[in-house]
């Protein structure tokens, strides 16, 4: 006779926000086995790429992968056809790209934050996040014009300069944002139902996360030095005052202070770069059409995207092929939920933020 | 403990988070990305704007006429201000304006 039974989680469910479907191979409480599927939300947006838009009008599509890190995306396309073009760009734009990147990395981990608070139960500290969310989102919308969607870079430069009330603003929000991140911290270390009934629950080893590949706040909860802002010198990070966080156990204790820290470090980024930004050029001007390869990486807020363009000197380009962070993730996801008990399948899934309608495109 | 009790008696005296609309206005940032605006009088008619634009919102239908018909699709733009960027007579011929499209 058959020992276990199996339980489904997605493609509809409470606790999931985007449509993914896990099998549960359940012995008693104890999951032994995971099936998964995360194709429920695919848009041939590679394949748009390369046969209905042309390479300047890229940058605007692949913004549409994720709303999220949407800048993100577009970043990692216009590095990499700026290769292609050999554009170089001034420090000013650099400095601005940097400091979008960083405030969506803030908001992208307070809504994971808020998440994993609501998954344990805690209703009105999913509310408070989110409000305090807002703030960062009210200085995108002031910089970008726009709240989401906010096609801020596009190719040899960016395409809004910031005024001086943006500024204004932004360091009032940041100084109020940060405050409430100390506060959220005390709350994530000392609480039971958001810290710690968390501690050893769906932990991941140093070992594993290098065997399983996983990437950003996952790996780095684990130990794992793991970070493309460290690795790579394609932005300035160490100029603008970029610090490694890492954990110990790997945890979901772990990492929501992982985030949690990284935020503190991503508001005294932008801080240093609102207050160091230099005058310049914000869009540098270029000519003809890209031909050749290239391979970009970037420090997505759930870890590495990968972008891989090849281009034949036609306004359309031949291959985009991106690796999103989830992707990559998904071996080291299906590693913890083997062991755990069902019950904290929720909790663990929030806890590494997927993002399936990248992962699927 | 105590902390936290402070803390939801306060939350009672608090001002409101979220605002009274309609009743309450929300704040609009300046240089908010809204409708594109056309003038017919200004236009040189390259036909940038149609080319660059990446949902082909902006298209020009032939006419009878020397020049082609101006046609913009709000529903399909995503305001990315693109074709504005690249007008040869930008704020003259096109400009984006701070204003929504109609809700049919």
């Amino acid at each position: 006779m058959k020992k276990t039974i199996t339980i489904p989680l997605g493609s509809q469910h409470i606790s999931l926000l985007e449509p993914v479907r896990f099998n549960f191979s359940c012995e008693n409480e104890k999951i032994t086995d995971v099936d998964y599927n995360v194709g429920f939300v695919h848009r041939g947006i590679e394949k748009a790429c390369t046969e209905k838009f042309e390479y300047k009008q890229v940058g605007y599509v692949v913004a549409r992968v994720c709303g999220l890190c949407a800048i993100t995306h577009t970043m990692a396309y216009t590095l990499g056809i700026e290769h292609i073009l050999n554009i170089k760009t001034n420090k000013k734009i650099d400095y601005l790209r940097i400091l979008m990147l960083e405030l969506d990395r803030i908001h992208s981990h307070l809504l994971c934050l808020a998440h994993t608070a609501e998954n344990s139960g805690f209703e009105g500290m999913f509310m408070k996040i989110m409000g305090d969310r807002e703030l960062v989102m009210d200085i995108q919308e002031a910089i970008s014009g726009n709240r989401v969607q906010f096609d801020f870079v596009c190719i040899g430069g960016v395409n809004r300069d910031i005024s001086t009330e943006c500024e204004k603003l932004a360091f009032t929000n940041l100084a109020l944002l940060d405050k409430k991140v100390d506060d959220l911290i005390g709350k994530f270390t000392s609480n039971w139902s958001t810290a710690l009934k968390y501690k050893n629950i769906g932990a991941l080893s140093y070992d594993d996360a290098f065997n399983f590949n996983a990437l950003g706040p996952l790996a780095r909860a684990a130990g794992a030095a793991i970070d493309v802002r460290a690795e790579s010198s394609i932005l300035p990070y160490k100029e603008v005052g970029y610090k490694m966080i890492l954990g110990q156990n790997g945890d979901i204790y772990d990492r929501n202070l992982v985030r949690l820290k990284e935020i503190k470090n991503s508001i005294l980024m932008c801080q240093n770069i609102l207050s160091g930004l230099t005058e310049g050029e914000i869009l540098v001007k270029f000519k003809g059409k890209p031909n050749g390869e290239s391979f970009t990486r970037l420090e997505a807020p759930r870890g590495e995207i990968f972008y891989y363009l090849n281009a034949n000197g036609t306004n359309m380009l031949q291959r985009v092929r991106i690796k999103t962070p989830t992707f990559s993730q998904i071996p080291g996801m299906v590693e913890i939920f083997k062991g755990s008990d069902y019950a904290d399948a929720p909790a663990i899934l929030a806890s590494f933020d997927p993002c399936m309608s990248c992962t699927a495109k | 403990m105590i902390k936290s009790i402070i803390e939801s008696f306060s939350n009672l005296f608090a001002k409101s988070e979220t605002i009274n609309y309609p009743y309450e206005q929300i704040a609009k940032f300046k240089n908010y990305r809204g409708l594109i605006e056309y003038s017919a009088d200004e236009c040189i008619f390259c036909y940038k704007c149609e080319k660059v634009c990446p949902p082909d919102a902006i298209v020009f239908k032939p006419t009878k006429e020397k020049n082609r018909l101006y046609e913009y699709n709000p529903n399909l733009c995503i305001y990315c201000g693109e074709c504005v960027r690249n007008c040869p007579k930008e704020d003259l011929a096109l400009w984006q304006s701070e204003k929504k499209p109609k809700i049919i």
